[in-house]
């Protein structure tokens, strides 16, 4: 080849990518010009997300917004240390992280008659429960028997075949460990959280839908998760099956909020207010657990002590205690 | 320009601002928020963290696993290397072993923890094929595996490198002497690559110790740096103090190791002429190399079937019926499509910027009057940009830039790349500009052209193949990387690699294989466009493939 030759091919070669990128990117700008899409950040599941994608595109928000998806301390995290500089206008996320970052907040129309107490900033629309959730193949294979408690799981005729989360990064470890604390007392609650971590051993898992999906491939046959989840499983055909523990299971909300921008995007308000009200009964078909007065009980158990970022940092110490037991 | 002062310290300065914003600036700042605690300097955070048992002993396995990690690498890529160079074994199987080794550097790190979960997991497709476990997948095994996947091209590449160097005469000249065949064997392959092996340890130690994919996927029980690192950026109670401590604890073994290889490589020995001969047969020599390579190579492809087997059934692995509906959800998600789009856009700008500064930079060092003192500030960033790892680098953009208007933006993306990723394209650019004539610049302006026109006419066109190989190595870097980017990305900006850490939150496996797939044709398509584009001067597609081969020559930077 000629360098001429060469040179225009390249310029040409050039010119095209750079044509693309333009047109790209004024696609971008196109719909961005008018008013920007609301960004939402999430630390939801799949079946809430779609819950609340498919309510706002059934509304006039359709197409004016997008939803991030984070693991719930990593945006528990991002919301803490970026503060207002957060890129979301509206976010969902567990309730204590939400109420620790009151100031970064900005009040909106909220639900009110919740059954825990109503606060302007924010507005609980998901009610996680905890659960115990086997896989009945693995246990059957194993030749183990179902365990009827979360202190049965102590027992070292379950080495290596339990998967749980850990609470440094999963919000659903907090609801075993509650239980747990409160069903037993701190001390003997440790000692029996460390025979559990002795038998987990290297399944303890990152996030709160890990043990699930390691029940799921068969990687092991117990796992703590959230109770919705090995129901929907269930429900499906697959040889998973929900334990009613001795202990009860425990509930955690998340809320939704508005984040304080300098300047608010006009529609994120909407959004929120659309997230708050209308997603409630869609959402309950998964988390059943009742938020609001009028709805359906559930048996879900309430945590004694307010949720708040301190304890579940002592928590945190409590399970670093018991790993070194 | 070559001979106009201003032009020459102009571009020198820009250069040198942008280097001074987005390198220098960050780093100070990391030092600043880990020392630096009420405005005074203090060593509390420093000591607190260091008693902390749960960080040292991750410092410590990831020390030892990246050691165990460069021994094992580094002896599996010679005997790959003396497969292909020094044995009869049939051409077909060593222009299979050129091209398989290769694959796994077009995806990033982060499948390959995926991919050995469901090839060797307790319900994993080789597990269910030998009908037991073959090794605890969350163990250092598991994670040792991982790592051998990613470092073993590198110190194939190195080693393959190496060896054509090697002067067949000296076999001959053994063999007259009489020499044993251990010691012939000592004398005329080991001991000239001393060096080289040298290299590959440290080198291979290097991409270990900073990798992020590997370990956050893997990483059951063990934490290593990496992973702790980001769980204290981004973890439940998120400390920043902490954070650049351990980006310094990052730093340090980092820095030493690129210290180290540019040492190493001043030893390196060319031979100018190289003269071969046939190979002797040696039949039991070849059917253990044999046995060897391939066995690792039966490991390697059975650690990736799960890629184009679990995307592809309804539900691995309780139903097994073949489906191509993941494939056709994924096709069908607007979202992932705008994250495809987006990777490949922040790519071709990488690539395209990336040269622009690279080759602007070798142009200066190269062929300007610039002052000796100023080329070696240049080459000393260069020599800086490589020792970082990106981890480090990413959060030092956090703490610089996340209160300025380049906070979520394509552009801060690019611009961490076009640091991260400088040095090779850089020493590429370097080599092909030191190779030509002295006298270009006198010859054009005798004949009265413009610096600009031999600039387009003659100096660009003669290091065509250097610039394809350095837009071949940007784009399949940028491709792949997430260590840097993954504290950058936004909402509008989330890139293929990120979305993939996204998936894993949701173990949505099938989603990440496909992804997976998706980014290794592209990469593979790109490759191929540039063999078209080369065909006239036939070149080889393979010989395309390896167009990476050059770029080990330098230090090779993790993904």
């Amino acid at each position: 080849m000629k360098p001429t030759k060469f040179l225009k091919n390249m310029l040409i070669v050039c010119f095209a990518i750079f044509t693309a990128i333009t047109i790209t990117a004024c696609g971008k700008q196109a719909t961005g010009k008018v008013i920007k899409p609301v960004i939402i950040y999430s630390n939801a599941d799949d079946e809430a997300i779609e819950v609340m994608k498919k309510t706002l595109d059934g509304t006039e928000m359709k197409g004016k917004y997008k939803i991030q998806v984070f693991g719930t301390t990593e945006l528990g995290g991002k919301l803490l240390s970026e503060k207002t500089n957060l890129e979301a206008d509206v976010i969902t996320l567990s309730t204590y992280y939400i109420d620790d970052a009151k100031s970064d907040l900005t009040d909106f129309k909220v639900k009110t008659n919740g059954i825990d107490k109503t606060e302007n900033f924010q507005s609980p629309i998901l009610g996680l429960e905890g659960g115990l959730i086997v896989n009945t193949e693995a246990l059957k294979d194993a030749k183990l028997p179902i365990p009827t408690s979360l202190k049965d799981l102590a027992n070292p005729i379950y080495k290596n075949t339990i998967a749980i989360p850990n609470i440094n990064s999963s919000s659903t470890a907090w609801l075993m460990i509650q239980a747990l604390i409160d069903t037993y007392g701190e001390s003997e609650a440790k000692t029996i959280f460390a025979k559990i971590l002795d038998n987990v051993g290297p399944n303890l898992e990152d996030s709160g839908s890990g043990p699930i999906k390691k029940l799921r491939t068969g990687e092991v046959a117990i796992g703590f998760g959230l109770r919705q989840q090995g129901i929907v499983d269930e429900k499906a055909g697959l040889p998973i099956k929900v334990v009613e523990v001795k202990e009860g299971n425990y509930l955690l909300t998340e809320s939704v909020a508005l984040l304080k921008h300098k300047t608010m995007n006009p529609n994120a308000i909407k959004v929120a207010g659309i997230l708050t009200n209308d997603t409630r009964k869609a959402l309950q078909e998964y988390y059943p657990a009742a938020l609001y007065q009028g709805e359906d009980v559930t048996a879900a158990k309430r945590f004694p002590k307010p949720l708040t970022l301190e304890l579940l940092k002592s928590h945190q110490v409590f399970a670093e205690e018991a790993k070194g037991k | 320009m070559r001979d106009n002062k201003k032009i020459v310290m102009l571009t020198f300065s820009l250069i040198g601002i942008f280097f001074l914003v987005f390198l220098i600036f960050p780093l100070l700042i990391i030092f600043y928020q880990a020392f630096v605690s009420n405005s005074t300097i203090n060593l509390t955070n420093f000591k607190n963290l260091i008693s902390n048992s749960v960080i040292r002993t991750s410092f410590i396995d990831s020390l030892m696993i990246s050691f165990q990690t460069s021994l094992l690498a580094t002896l599996i890529g010679f005997v790959f290397a003396y497969c292909v160079n020094f044995t009869t074994v049939f051409k077909g199987y060593k222009r299979l072993i050129g091209t398989l080794i290769i694959l796994p550097m077009l995806v990033p790190t982060i499948v390959y923890g995926f991919a050995i979960i469901y090839s060797f997991g307790k319900q994993g497709i080789i597990t269910r094929l030998v009908g037991f476990q073959l090794f605890d997948i969350y163990s250092t095994q598991g994670l040792i595996l991982g790592f051998l996947i990613y470092t073993v091209p590198i110190a194939y590449l190195l080693f393959n490198n190496a060896m054509s160097y090697i002067d067949h005469q000296y076999f001959i000249v053994s063999d007259i002497m009489g020499d044993s065949k251990l010691r012939r064997f000592w004398v005329t392959i080991i001991s000239p690559l001393i060096t080289t092996i040298a290299i590959s340890i440290v080198q291979t130690f290097f991409l270990t110790f900073t990798d992020f994919g590997i370990p956050a996927s893997l990483a059951g029980s063990k934490n290593l740096m990496a992973t702790t690192l980001y769980n204290q950026m981004i973890g439940s109670v998120p400390d920043f103090a902490n954070g650049s401590i351990l980006a310094l604890m990052m730093l340090f073994p980092a820095l030493f190791s690129a210290l180290l290889l540019f040492r190493l490589k001043r030893f390196e020995i060319r031979y100018d002429k190289r003269r071969t001969f046939l190979l002797t047969r040696n039949r039991p020599r070849d059917a253990v190399i044999f046995l060897l390579t391939a066995s690792y190579l039966l490991i390697t492809v059975a650690t990736f079937c799960s890629f184009i087997i679990v995307p592809f059934v309804t539900n691995y692995p309780y139903n097994l019926t073949w489906t191509f509906e993941h494939i056709s959800s994924v096709l069908s998600n607007s979202d992932l499509i705008a994250t495809y789009i987006n990777t490949i856009e922040m790519s071709i700008l990488t690539s395209i910027l990336g040269i622009i500064l690279a080759y602007t930079c070798a142009l200066l060092v190269k062929r300007s009057i610039l002052n000796p003192m100023l080329c070696r500030v240049i080459e000393g960033l260069s020599q800086l940009t490589i020792a970082i790892p990106g981890m480090v680098l990413g959060l030092a953009f956090i703490f610089a830039f996340s209160k300025t208007s380049l906070h979520y933006t394509l552009a801060i993306l690019v611009i961490v790349n076009l640091i991260h990723f400088f040095a090779t394209p850089f020493n590429l650019a370097n080599q092909a500009l030191e190779k030509m004539s002295d006298h270009y610049e006198q010859t054009a302006s005798l004949l009265g052209d413009s610096y600009i026109r031999l600039l387009v006419r003659v100096i660009i066109p003669n290091s065509k193949q250097t610039l394809v190989e350095m837009f071949s190595y940007l784009f399949t870097n940028a491709m792949v990387t997430i260590s840097a980017i993954i504290f950058l990305v936004g909402a509008h900006t989330a890139t293929m690699t990120t979305k993939i850490k996204e998936l894993q939150h949701f173990n949505k496996f099938d989603d990440i294989f496909i992804l997976a797939l998706l980014l290794l044709l592209t990469n593979l398509t790109v490759k191929y466009v540039i063999y078209l584009v080369f065909t006239k001067e036939k070149k080889s597609f393979k010989q395309v493939l390896k167009v990476d081969k050059l770029s080990t020559l330098q230090v090779k930077k993790g993904a």
